[in-house]
């Protein structure tokens, strides 16, 4: 599905770089779970963002789905990544200001489907998540685990292919994070890819391959 | 989307009540103030706009050299241009004489009232656009004796009567037919009469002069659809030329009637771009001013809010937001405020128009159903919504999502940079307005404490309606023995009123290049020193003794003695062909009598007979009696000599206030706009600070807890504000400088620049300032740190 080569991404601090990325190579399937591990600051979250094409590397390659994508275009980018890519983040990231629902609605509206799509999409993943009663709740009124399951409903909403999870259960008690995980494993099994940052041995056991990460490199 | 963004919108609105209402505060004042100041300068730029023939149209002038280096711009012009200019040029399809319109008395039956009379020549209605809604332009003047009443005039004199063929009074002694009825005058015309009778009557009670040296019409030209203004104009400077008899009568041209309203200034010949029209585009800027600082308040803490926001930026990028959806998101925030706005600014223009209205002198209404303005309003929220969430939407919609959602994000000293300039800009604009404002009111006061020559206080004038001048004598008697009045004397012009003047005088001594001095001429008869207090320098008063005065002698103001050159000025003889030779007897301390911002003008005062006809009478009061027992013996005195006419007084100090009516406007305008861009300015100042405060809750929690004193918090706090300030005072102080000299200049008489007055100004700024933001500094100073360390 993607394929990294010799991915270099550097900080130029001073006269020195401080390198984050050195010479990752990196082939996923599709289908797949990868965990990506690694202790702090070994460049873990920035490979998720080079693969969520959310961050550029100073070197190498990166092909996703036989697109080039360090090559093309700022908005077919975009494009590529609004279509198969969703992410889900540590700190779930919802906006504040909008009810359970209008939050995973959100990325319906700048996918461009009409009013009666996202309605009937917003319903079926309420449902299938199990969280219609919360809809019209604001998110400070959840739970942390049920944030982050409406942090995962509005990134599977638009159907991505590869799903990119940026430490989803760090916030999260243990019986919470057992239950995000059975969710990921469930999609996984439906043909969702998916690649995951985590710091958790368990969690990590749950994917199909774990990728080590150390000061940058692939280990 | 637009819902969803709408929603989104209105939520932060209601979640942030301090900032949201400092936002629509701030812009619907802005708002107001421009929609007020609209109303003002449409309705001035509409004068005239209803004359069909507006572009054809035009008022003569005329250039009149007095000196080498002085040319005087007039408007009154010989009787005989109108006949001349129809004769002789082809160019002109119409040609009439005005005379300048008085208030007379015009009467019907009992009822009398005191109305603008004007004289016009028939082809009058064919140029301009004033219809009738009795009679016709045709037959109402076939008949000299006849008047042509507004349709108001018609009511207050006949209520449901039939106006039409109904004999009335002008003047108490002239009866005339009304032949036809007017539509009421628009507001937005420089025409201001209430009834008209034709030129001719005029003649035929020998009230009319005609001669080439004359100066007594106005003339108004039509001139054919494809003439050439310039061509016709080079015509026009001979024709007092080659009509001159004897005098050098000045050079006339034509003068649009579009422009008169609003450009009508003349300095040495030329328009002068000092007509009302710089009042009109000062404040239009002004106005502008204040709604760019209330948008500057929007952009300040919009962006000073971005972090908050952030996160939201970021979000909607990684669910697939592009940048051009977070802009219009952003501008649809900033227009549902600016729409809210609006609404509150038209409640306040509604609420404020009646006493707006009374600060200009005019009857502004709301033209809801205009189109014209609907869709100017429509542009104007456009405009405000769009300058105002234009920089917030381009900065929020540039981060970039990982860095905002991992948290790293630093505004740091760059992103407060622009926030900064735009403080500085919003105060330099204010104290421009304080230092402006400042200096109005003392070339005001300046104006007004002018020392003024003679005794304005105790001094009054009354009009003598008809023929009562013939009883002046008797009056005057009974007058004093009332024992109210300590002195009268009767004039052709009251203190305060100038207007007539003229030329053509010879003196020993004289250049050739005088031959054109212009003198005020004031005529009276006994008492009038005695009555105005004003001061002989040398020389004698008129007296009854010296039975000559009223044929050959004059009494000269200092001015006219230094224009004329003269050393010894008393037995000086001047000479005018057509009058005679006078002999000064006199000369008066200079007194003010016409503008009081302008140098005193060349005068002359001559003595005319108590029987000759004179339209005012000036009273000097007894000071031990109170105004009301004056004016009630006064009154019963004009009513024994006068039983019909309206008994019509005037104070002349209060008179003397009307010459400052356009300072006093420039000075409330000045007050009421200065005020709002402060007021403005402190709303988004007070913003910033309690959203600085806010951001620093941890830093104050932290000094406190290592002994910060609460003083030394709100100094830190104040000190950043009050730099800015301390900046725009001293960008300000040049603008202003040139500014105030600009507006100084326009007064010939005008204070200085006093350097006290950027003290002062500046001082003021530094407070308001302070006193607006030390309320969130404290705020955030007392804080309990033990509170403000355990939320982080």
């Amino acid at each position: 599905m993607l394929q990294l080569k010799n991915i270099f991404r550097w900080y130029n601090s001073g006269a020195n770089r401080a390198f984050v990325l050195r010479d990752v190579s990196l082939e996923i399937q599709k289908g797949e779970f990868v965990s990506i591990m690694g202790p702090s600051g070994s460049g873990k979250s920035t490979l998720l963002h080079v693969l969520g094409m959310m961050d550029e590397p100073n070197e190498g390659q990166y092909l996703f789905l036989d697109n080039n994508v360090l090559n093309i275009k700022e908005k077919q980018r975009a494009e590529l990544y609004k279509k198969h890519i969703g992410f889900v983040f540590q700190a779930y990231h919802l906006i504040d200001e909008l009810t359970v629902y209008e939050n995973i609605e959100t990325p319906l509206l700048y996918h461009g489907f009409n009013s009666s799509e996202r309605k009937s999409m917003v319903a079926d993943v309420l449902d299938r998540f199990n969280i219609v009663g919360k809809k019209d709740l604001f998110p400070n009124q959840l739970s942390g685990g049920q944030q982050q399951l409406v942090g995962i409903a509005r990134a599977v909403i638009t159907k991505p292919d590869l799903i990119l999870a940026d430490e989803p259960t760090g916030n999260l008690n243990s019986k919470q994070g057992e239950e995000i995980m059975d969710l990921f494993k469930t999609l996984n099994q439906e043909g969702v890819t998916i690649v995951q940052v985590t710091h958790s041995e368990k969690n990590a056991a749950v994917g199909s391959r774990i990728v080590n990460l150390l000061d940058g490199r692939v280990v | 989307m637009l819902q969803n963004y709408l929603k989104i919108a209105l939520r932060n609105l209601l979640k942030n009540k301090t900032f949201s209402f400092i936002n629509i505060a701030g812009l619907a004042v802005g708002l107001a103030s421009t929609m007020l100041l609209a109303l003002w300068v449409l309705d001035e730029y509409s004068f005239e706009n209803f004359q069909e023939k507006r572009d054809v149209l035009f008022q003569g002038k005329r250039n009149f050299k007095e000196s080498e280096t002085s040319i005087w711009t007039s408007s009154s012009q010989s009787g005989n241009t109108a006949e001349y200019i129809r004769k002789n040029f082809p160019e002109v399809k119409n040609a009439v004489l005005t005379d300048w319109g008085n208030n007379v008395t015009i009467s019907y039956g009992e009822k009398s009232l005191k109305k603008t009379w004007f004289s016009v020549e028939t082809p009058f209605f064919e140029m301009f656009t004033f219809p009738f809604v009795q009679g016709s332009a045709k037959t109402a003047f076939i008949d000299v004796n006849s008047v042509v009443l507004t349709e108001s005039m018609a009511k207050s004199l006949f209520g449901d009567e039939d106006p039409m063929n109904k004999l009335v009074k002008i003047n108490l002694k002239h009866s005339l037919k009304v032949t036809g009825v007017l539509k009421d005058l628009p507001k937005n015309t420089r025409f201001n009469f209430d009834y008209l009778t034709s030129i001719k009557f005029l003649d035929s009670i020998g009230e009319t002069y005609y001669g080439w040296s004359a100066n007594n019409f106005q003339l108004w030209v039509e001139l054919r659809p494809d003439a050439n203004l310039e061509a016709v104009n080079k015509k026009m400077l001979k024709v007092y030329k080659s009509n001159a008899d004897g005098f050098s009568n000045g050079d006339l041209f034509l003068y649009p009637l579009s422009r008169l309203r609003l450009f009508n200034k003349f300095n040495n010949g030329v328009e002068s771009g000092e007509g009302l029209n710089s009042l009109v585009s000062l404040f239009s800027i002004i106005s502008i001013v204040i709604l760019v600082i209330a948008c500057i308040n929007f952009m300040n803490l919009s962006t000073a809010r971005s972090e908050k926001r952030a996160k939201e930026v970021g979000v909607r990028k990684v669910t697939g937001a592009t940048r051009g959806s977070l802009i219009s998101l952003f501008l649809s925030e900033s227009l549902l405020i600016t729409i809210l706005a609006f609404g509150l600014a038209i409640l306040m223009v509604t609420l404020l128009l009646p006493a707006f209205n009374d600060l200009i002198g005019k009857q502004l209404t709301i033209p809801f159903g205009n189109i014209n303005y609907v869709l100017g309003a429509i542009i104007l929220v456009l405009f405000t919504g769009f300058m105002s969430g234009s920089y917030p939407a381009f900065f929020l919609s540039s981060f970039k999502p990982i860095k905002v959602l991992k948290g790293t994000m630093q505004l740091g000293r760059g992103a407060s940079l622009p926030r900064k300039i735009l403080v500085v800009i919003q105060f330099c604009f204010s104290i421009v307005l304080i230092i402006f404002t400042i200096l109005v009111y003392q070339q005001i006061r300046f104006g007004q404490n002018q020392p003024l020559g003679y005794d304005q206080k105790n001094l009054m004038y009354f009009e003598m309606p008809g023929e009562m001048y013939k009883q002046f004598t008797p009056m005057k008697q009974d007058l004093l023995a009332s024992g109210v009045v300590m002195s009268a004397y009767s004039t052709n012009q009251p203190m305060n009123a100038t207007g007539n003047n003229s030329w053509g005088y010879e003196w020993k001594g004289q250049k050739p290049e005088q031959k054109n001095q212009i003198f005020d001429n004031v005529r009276v008869t006994l008492d009038f020193l005695k009555t105005t207090g004003i001061k002989l320098k040398e020389g004698r008063d008129y007296s009854p003794q010296f039975m000559a005065d009223t044929i050959h002698s004059v009494l000269v103001n200092e001015a006219a003695v230094k224009a004329m050159g003269l050393k010894n000025p008393l037995g000086e003889i001047i000479r005018r062909q057509r009058d005679g030779n006078y002999t000064i007897v006199g000369v008066l301390q200079d007194f003010v009598f016409g503008n009081p911002f302008e140098d005193k003008q060349p005068m002359m005062v001559q003595l005319m007979p108590d029987s000759q006809s004179a339209s005012n009478v000036v009273l000097r009061l007894n000071p031990q009696k109170s105004a009301t027992e004056c004016l009630e013996k006064i009154s019963t005195i004009f009513k024994k000599y006068e039983s019909v006419a309206p008994f019509d007084y005037e104070f002349v100090d209060t008179e003397f206030e009307k010459k400052f009516s356009k300072e006093t406007l420039l000075r409330n305008l000045a007050y009421l706009f200065g005020g709002l861009a402060i007021f403005v300015s402190c709303l988004g100042l007070f913003g910033l600070a309690s959203f600085m405060a806010e951001r620093r809750t941890k830093e104050i929690g932290i000094r406190k807890v290592l002994g910060a004193s609460i003083s030394g918090i709100v100094m830190m706090l104040s000190k950043d504000f009050l730099k800015l300030v301390g900046i725009a005072t001293i960008v300000s102080f040049p603008i202003a400088w040139w500014l105030g000299n600009k507006f100084l200049e326009y007064y010939p008489k005008h204070i200085n620049f006093a350097w006290w007055i950027f003290a002062v100004s500046g001082i003021m700024a530094g407070v308001i300032a302070l006193l607006t933001v030390s309320y969130q500094a404290i705020k955030a100073a007392v804080a309990n740190p033990v509170k403000s360390l355990r939320t982080e």
